[in-house]
């Protein structure tokens, strides 16, 4: 079985050819994607995934409670920031975020972070959520990117 | 008490509440009828004619002789009061300008408030832009979005990521057009070049909104392109101009030089398979100079724009015989900044399209590989 | 009191009322068609904006009654002023006043706009939910022409969301049993499709979250009948959004959209339950996914067209159940996988290359010979009369057999 993987990033600007699309020619993963919030909670809910790679900025999609935290941010994402507290949600089951119940089964270690924030700015929040995978977008990155995140959160490595 | 005449001073006095969202042209009363400002602006005649009409009042119980002809005062009075009601609302909230004005303050004062565009104006704005049948508009609007976009870069807190609502959408107004019209399409350039600009004196990292310019860019040249049978030479002109702030791009923020490689190169495609085979070729030009800058630092890594450069030349190789010879020349210009000989350049490029989907392109690169290197061949066994 | 010295100022009560009569006639006027044709069509809603109606003019013949009652019983010969009349008469006739005016400004605000009609009709869909349970189709299908009508993508918008919120209410709903949303779902294409309106790319998205929303509802349900709704509106929404967008920022993304509801289908749990029904449901997954994915490849939309395939893969490899499935179910899975790969086969010597390295994963999930595989999903669509796919397949086939010629040579 290939390893089931997701990676939620709302890639408006960021080529979505150019980081996914290496993904699927390699065929080694079965791998999904989610553009919003309240995709991926869909997504979440259905299925295990062997690794998650989440964006800090996401959007929230049509779900009336993200869409509110975002609105309470002054509907921006750099603000809202609600890729963190997706992943407050999933790990803390942080009812104040969500009053739905998260789905079960995640652990940081299934998690990685993919972001153009520097490392400093949200290195508190990794280390309460105990992500150790993390990866900043710039331009010069190689197409391969995403594969290497995933290996890494597959083998428990750092990053 | 039944002196009054009652039913005109109500008429008169009623009238700016009913007709402002009646005298509303149906394309923009939407807009008009989420803001809450008419509700105020209908609101002030009325209780400026009521202060009127109790004056009246008061002079009619003091000085009865003249009654009637207060009452008559007061009617003319009300009567001007609608008038103006009339055309101040008829500006206001008739015509594009007033709304498009009255946005764009909006806008201002959120921007002065929080340092952020109001996405909602932002969007009605976009909106006016997108369903307008008429280029007169559009440009007001556009006209509107420039001044915005200046301001909003200008703004002290600006961090070169607050007009993701504005450009993202840009394209969508000029894809609304159906005319055919080119009028107002180098007005994105200009807008697009302010952000450049300022951005690089206030030393700002390549962010969001550059990021979102370049794409603008890259989208609005494809809906030019196709433009293009009808007016060429404007075409032309428009798409030379979006090349330019790209490649200016690219020279101000390094940081930006893949993603403006990628939109140089789909400018390109779009153009040869619409028979601008000139564009195509000014592409690569571009793409050549961008690899061969000196002052490139020597951490960028050229192997990609190497790809995207040789991909179009690909696509001119396969339909210009009579440019084979110059083409050459162009990737003989490129093999340097690749690190190893032309038959491997081309295949790795081959393969980093294949690996992004681009298969027409990696098919290209390989026939022109072939004939590449069968040329060299024949050129090798002459010698 | 004699009736030649009652004065009362019957012209300005009369204009007032007559005003406020025909002010919300005027305000009907301001509203666009649909919205009107629901407020004259509906009767509940007609009854209650009767009311509204009715309620102001009331209102104000009591305010005038009041007011010509205390004119009649005042008795003059106890000191009633000229400005206690005045007074009483400026009282009656400003509360008229307000009244028209609060129907003048409050009407067009609150009925005028979609949005006010749309909230009427959600309160009234989910008051029928709560009651008996499922949703009236007759507000369902107004809710659905207001999006049909409704002229601008944030219009549109506004009637999406409310169209999430009432799936995600009915799925929560003890009584939903998995087939209640048939009108909302087979016509939900109609407010992101209008010929005469440019579609909206965000308007599209929204619509895929609906249906993953339909997609993902609560695991005790009976029947697949709403799954299998989804998955041809899915289908349906995806090639449509292929057809529509030729280029644009973020088209790749939405489409994508609808390929991950697609595959977010194929995972849910509960189908495990209900076996029979799921084998049919993954089949008709497998049937979009191969719509949109060769719907792609004649567009040369090379990434959707992977992608398709990548989760037409997954679905035939990966699913638990593949070994234990009938035979016809697994022809019909491999079929559509063989015949996407024949339709990314027959665009270029790159896309033959890339096939041919996803093959294996096929051939070593099926057990047979490629040649044997290709041959049946050939014969799958010449007998389904897909004779376009059924060619590519053939000749994907008569490749094959030649000397296999490297691509980087």
């Amino acid at each position: 079985m290939k390893p089931r993987v997701l990676w939620i990033e709302d890639s408006a600007r960021l080529e979505l050819r150019n980081l996914a699309a290496p993904v699927y020619s390699s065929g080694r993963f079965d791998f999904n994607l989610a553009e919003n919030v309240t995709s991926a909670v869909n997504l979440l809910k259905v299925t295990s995934f062997d690794a998650i790679v989440v964006d800090v900025r996401l959007p929230p999609g049509v779900d009336p409670y993200w869409k509110k935290l975002y609105q309470n941010a002054g509907a921006d994402k750099v603000n809202a920031q609600l890729g963190i507290k997706l992943l407050h949600w999933l790990i803390n089951k942080d009812h104040i975020i969500h009053p739905d119940d998260p789905p079960n089964g995640f652990s940081a270690n299934q998690l990685g972070v993919f972001t153009v924030e520097n490392r400093e700015d949200i290195q508190d929040e990794l280390d309460a959520l105990g992500i150790s995978v993390f990866c900043q977008k710039t331009t010069g990155l190689p197409d391969a990117i995403l594969i290497k995140i995933f290996d890494t959160i597959i083998d428990h490595k750092p990053m | 008490m039944t002196d009054i005449p009652f039913g005109p001073i109500v008429t008169l006095i009623l009238f700016p509440a009913v007709y402002t969202p009646l005298a509303a042209p149906r394309e923009i009363r939407a807009v008009i009828l989420k803001r809450k400002q008419w509700i105020i602006t209908a609101l002030i005649p009325i209780f400026m004619s009521f202060i009127f009409l109790f004056l009246a009042m008061f002079y009619v119980t003091r000085n009865t002789s003249f009654s009637e002809q207060i009452w008559y005062g007061l009617i003319l009075i009300l009567l001007l009061i609608d008038l103006s009601v009339a055309i101040v609302m008829s500006y206001l909230f008739n015509t594009y300008d007033g709304l498009v004005q009255q946005l764009e303050l909006e806008i201002f004062s959120s921007l002065k408030k929080s340092g952020k565009l109001n996405k909602k104006s932002v969007s009605d704005l976009l909106e006016l832009g997108i369903k307008t049948d008429s280029w007169q508009i559009r440009n007001l609007i556009l006209s509107s979005m420039t001044r915005i976009v200046e301001k909003t870069c200008s703004h002290a807190e600006y961090r070169g990521e607050s007009l993701e609502a504005l450009l993202l959408r840009l394209v969508e107004v000029f894809d609304a057009d159906s005319s055919g019209n080119l009028q107002n399409f180098s007005m994105p350039a200009d807008m697009i070049r302010s952000i450049i600009f300022i951005s690089k004196d206030r030393e700002l990292e390549v962010r969001d909104d550059i990021q979102d310019s370049v794409r603008s860019l890259g989208g609005l040249s494809q809906i030019v392109i196709k433009k293009a049978e009808s007016q060429p030479r404007k075409v032309d002109e428009i798409v030379f101009r979006y090349i330019d702030v790209l490649d200016m791009t690219a020279t101000l923020h390094l940081g930006s030089l893949n993603q403006v490689s990628q939109v140089l190169f789909e400018i390109g495609i779009q153009a040869i398979s619409n028979n601008l085979t000139h564009i195509g070729f000014i592409v690569a030009n571009k793409l050549n100079m961008l690899i061969s800058r000196d002052s490139l630092p020597q951490k960028i890594d050229k192997s990609l724009i190497a790809s995207y450069s040789l991909g179009i030349i690909s696509h001119l190789w396969s339909d210009n015989l009579s440019l084979r010879a110059e083409l050459t020349k162009k990737v003989d210009a490129i093999i340097p900044y690749t690190n190893c000989p032309i038959g491997e350049a081309v295949d790795r490029s081959m393969f980093f399209f294949m690996n992004i989907m681009g298969f027409e392109t990696a098919d290209k690169l390989l026939a022109m590989k072939v004939d590449l290197l069968k040329s060299k061949e024949r050129t090798h066994k002459k010698k | 009191m004699h009736p030649q010295e009652i004065d009362i100022p019957f012209d300005p009560i009369i204009t007032l009322i007559v005003f406020l009569i025909g002010v919300p006639a005027l305000v009907f006027q301001s509203m666009s068609p649909d919205v009107r044709r629901i407020f004259f069509e509906r009767r509940r809603l007609f009854a209650f904006l009767f009311g509204l109606i009715v309620f102001p003019v009331l209102s104000a013949l009591v305010v005038s009654g009041i007011g010509i009652y205390t004119e009649i019983n005042s008795n003059p010969s106890a000191g009633a002023s000229a400005a206690e009349h005045a007074v009483r008469w400026i009282i009656v006739l400003s509360t008229l006043v307000v009244v028209i005016l609060i129907v003048a400004i409050y009407f067009p605000l609150r009925y005028g706009r979609r949005q006010g009609v749309l909230r009427l009709l959600e309160r009234e869909i989910l008051w029928n939910l709560w009651l008996k349970g499922r949703l009236p189709e007759e507000a369902v299908e107004d809710i659905i022409d207001l999006g049909k009508n409704a002229e601008s993508p944030q219009e549109k918008s506004m009637v999406l969301q409310t169209i999430h919120n009432l799936v995600l209410r009915t799925c929560k709903h003890r009584s939903y049993t998995g087939d209640n949303l048939e009108t909302l779902i087979l016509n939900l294409h109609e407010i992101v499709i209008v010929d005469s309106q440019p579609a909206n790319l965000e308007n599209f998205r929204m619509t895929a979250e609906i249906l993953q929303a339909i997609a993902v509802a609560r695991k005790e349900i009976q029947h697949v009948a709403d799954l299998q709704r989804t998955v041809k509106a899915v289908s349906g929404l995806g090639c449509a959004a292929l057809m529509k967008f030729e280029f644009g920022l973020e088209i790749d993304n939405v489409i994508m959209s609808f390929i991950q509801t697609l595959s977010l289908i194929n995972y849910i749990k509960p189908l495990d339950v209900i076996k029979n029904q799921h084998i049919h449901v993954m089949t008709d997954v497998s049937e979009a996914l191969f719509e949109i994915g060769s719907l792609a490849a004649e567009k040369q939309r090379d990434f959707i067209t992977v992608a398709a395939l990548d989760k037409l893969v997954t679905i035939l490899c990966q699913t638990p159940m593949t070994k234990e499935l009938p035979p016809h179910i697994l022809n019909e899975l491999s079929a559509d996988v063989m015949g996407l790969m024949a339709h990314i086969w027959s665009e270029g010597d790159s896309q033959k290359e890339f096939v041919r390295r996803r093959m294996p994963d096929v051939q070593e999930c099926l057990g047979l010979s490629i040649s044997r595989i290709l041959g049946k999903a050939c014969f799958h669509y010449a007998e389904n009369s897909q004779f376009a796919t059924a060619n590519k397949l053939a000749q994907m086939a008569k490749d094959l057999k030649l000397k296999r010629k490297p691509l980087n040579n």
